[in-house]
């Protein structure tokens, strides 16, 4: 165990950095993603503005199958896609595939029940105003959902966090790579300790900060 | 200004194979200028029928003809800028908590289409118009029930709207507060001559601001005509159940068990005062006449009242002072008899 302490720092920064940047790619892609899939699914349903049952049941159901899937399950089917994408089968680039289609089902599904508790007679005043759908959507739908979305934000966050640590198993990287691969399987306690305790201090900084916007929003309006 | 033409609107109930016809062959005329009133129960359809007017609501059948333009063959766009002209209100004011008040009303002129230059000016005039001026950078959360309702009118009006339809404006406000914005709706049909049409299930609010109502029940219109016409004389036994509710008063077991003589029931409209009648009958027949209860209000600036007296004399006498009133009055009924 003679010069652990440099190896061992440099194993976990490496992992938090991919951690991150998986979480992170991931959550912008399926935010973005979600989010829209979400909005076409709250405008589907409702009578204000293009309500289609054919539609919104399709999207629906694709939502539903891959929340259906446990997430290791939906990695080890997508992963060969992901040399499409990315050009490669491992590593943290290979992840972020399916890690970006697993929360965007799970953030569609959540940014649609946000849109979907947004006053109905606010967006009915607006609608009764002759604006185009864009400027309602834009101007009113977006701003009124917004605390309910980053709350969902958060979640959505969060749980990509630990989808992330199972990328481990296939070898993706990260801290539940590292956590796995030497706290595990070579019964390294320390590295496995210090894994689980950064994604602890992690989800607890983004709960808060999370938090402390929608705090924030909340107090000026 | 709005005429329905055999309306109907009916929902497919999405759970059981049944339909709902909401509104049942509604035909009506808004005249331009006027305040309508549309008066009826819960689930009656009132909200169904405002809604074909802005074409938030798709009939079923017939058509709703809005300023010569038949709202149902508007296509989306047409659809767009009629509605531009006709502004909503609503019980639950329905503003957008994450705006100001003056980005609340902002919104309508910006979607209209108005110079940014022009939007700012707009909303001073119209919040010192709702007597809202001071709260222009508040937003809604902070504001009493009657101060957004006054926030929603200056929104609705904003882009200088021909008609305001108002949906249980006053449903979710004290009396004090109800009175103060039918007062401020009333100066809207007066200053700007715009056409108001409007849903209340309480006659007092029909009382207080309408010149035309329209009784709805199960989806059909019941009655409808001149609010005094209709509130004088009522011909559905629906209409008169309702107001019912508002013209009949209630004496107290024990005054009713220690009164001698009769106890009658007069109802009067017209053009001069109750009470010269009342005294005036009372000593050409030398009887003694006290009025229990009652209230005499004024609808369309025309008396209407409601009085209960009780009759003290010998019988001859009270029978000729009740054959006089009956002749002067509108209705006169006998609800204790001398024991
Ligand atoms: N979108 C809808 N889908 C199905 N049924 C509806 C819909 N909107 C209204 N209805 C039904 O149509 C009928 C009339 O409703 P409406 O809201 O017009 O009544 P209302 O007179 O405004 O009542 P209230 O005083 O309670 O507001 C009710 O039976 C209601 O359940
Ligand atoms: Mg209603």
């Amino acid at each position: 165990m003679t010069g652990n302490i440099s190896g061992f720092s440099a194993l976990i920064e490496k992992a938090m950095v991919q951690t991150c940047y998986m979480t992170a790619a991931s959550l912008v892609c399926s935010v973005v993603l979600g989010g829209a899939l979400g909005l076409m699914m709250y405008l589907t349903a409702e009578p204000l503005f293009y309500r289609n049952r054919a539609l919104n049941q399709l999207m629906s159901a694709v939502v539903n199958i891959i929340r259906s899937l446990p997430f290791l399950i939906l990695m080890i089917f997508v992963l060969p896609l992901s040399k499409f994408i990315v050009g490669t089968k491992i590593g943290p680039d290979a992840v972020i595939v399916p890690l970006t289609i697993w929360a965007t089902a799970f953030f569609a599904r959540l940014a649609e029940a946000s849109f979907a508790a947004v006053s109905h007679g606010v967006i009915e005043a607006y609608v009764a105003s002759g604006a185009s759908t864009l400027r309602v959507v834009v101007k009113i739908l977006l701003p009124e959902a917004r605390i309910a979305l980053l709350k969902n934000i958060t979640v959505t966050l969060i749980s990509v966090i630990g989808s992330s640590a199972m990328a481990g198993l296939v070898g993706g990287g990260g801290l539940g790579d590292l956590a796995y691969r030497y706290g595990y399987q070579q019964y390294r306690t320390d590295i496995m300790l210090a894994c689980v305790v950064i994604l602890i201090i992690m989800v607890q900084l983004i709960q808060l900060l999370g938090d402390g916007i929608v705090a924030r929003i909340k107090k000026k309006q | 200004m709005i005429t329905f033409n055999d309306v109907s609107v009916s929902f497919e109930d999405a759970g059981e194979a049944r339909t709902v016809d909401a509104v049942r062959h509604v035909s009506l005329h808004v005249p331009r200028g006027s305040v309508y009133g549309i008066v009826g129960g819960s689930g009656a359809g009132k909200s169904t029928l405002l809604r074909t007017i802005n074409g938030l609501q798709p009939v079923s059948s017939g058509d709703v003809v809005v300023d010569g333009q038949s709202v149902p063959s508007l296509g989306r766009g047409e659809l767009r800028e009629l509605r531009k002209e006709i502004g909503m209100i609503f019980q639950h004011f329905n503003l957008a908590e994450s705006r100001t008040v003056g980005d609340n009303i902002a919104f309508m002129l910006e979607a209209a289409g108005w110079e940014s230059s022009a939007i700012d000016k707009r909303i001073d005039e119209l919040l010192a118009y709702v007597n809202m001026s001071e709260k222009r950078g508040a937003y809604p959360g902070r504001l009493s029930g009657g101060q957004k309702q006054r926030v929603a009118i200056a929104r609705a009006l904003a882009n200088n709207t021909k008609i305001l339809l108002c949906d249980e404006p006053t449903s979710a406000l004290d009396a004090e507060t109800t009175a103060s914005v039918l007062e401020l709706l009333k100066k809207v049909n007066r200053d700007f001559g715009v056409t108001i049409v409007l849903i209340t299930h309480e006659m007092e609010v029909i009382k207080a601001i309408a010149d035309e109502v329209l009784v709805m029940n199960h989806g059909e219109a019941v009655e409808s005509g001149h609010v005094y016409d209709v509130l004088t004389s009522p011909k559905s036994e629906f209409t008169q159940k309702l107001l019912a509710h508002t013209q009949n008063y209630h004496i107290p077991d024990d005054v009713w068990q220690s009164i001698t003589g009769e106890i009658v029931r007069i109802s009067y409209h017209g053009g001069s005062a109750v009470e010269p009648v009342i005294t005036d009958t009372a000593t050409k027949y030398g009887i003694g006449m006290n009025i229990l209860h009652g209230r005499i209000e004024y609808i369309a600036s025309r008396p209407v009242g409601v009085l209960y007296v009780n009759m003290i004399g010998n019988g001859d006498a009270v029978e000729a002072a009740k054959a006089e009133l009956s002749a002067r009055t509108a209705k006169i009924e006998v609800i204790k008899h001398d024991r």
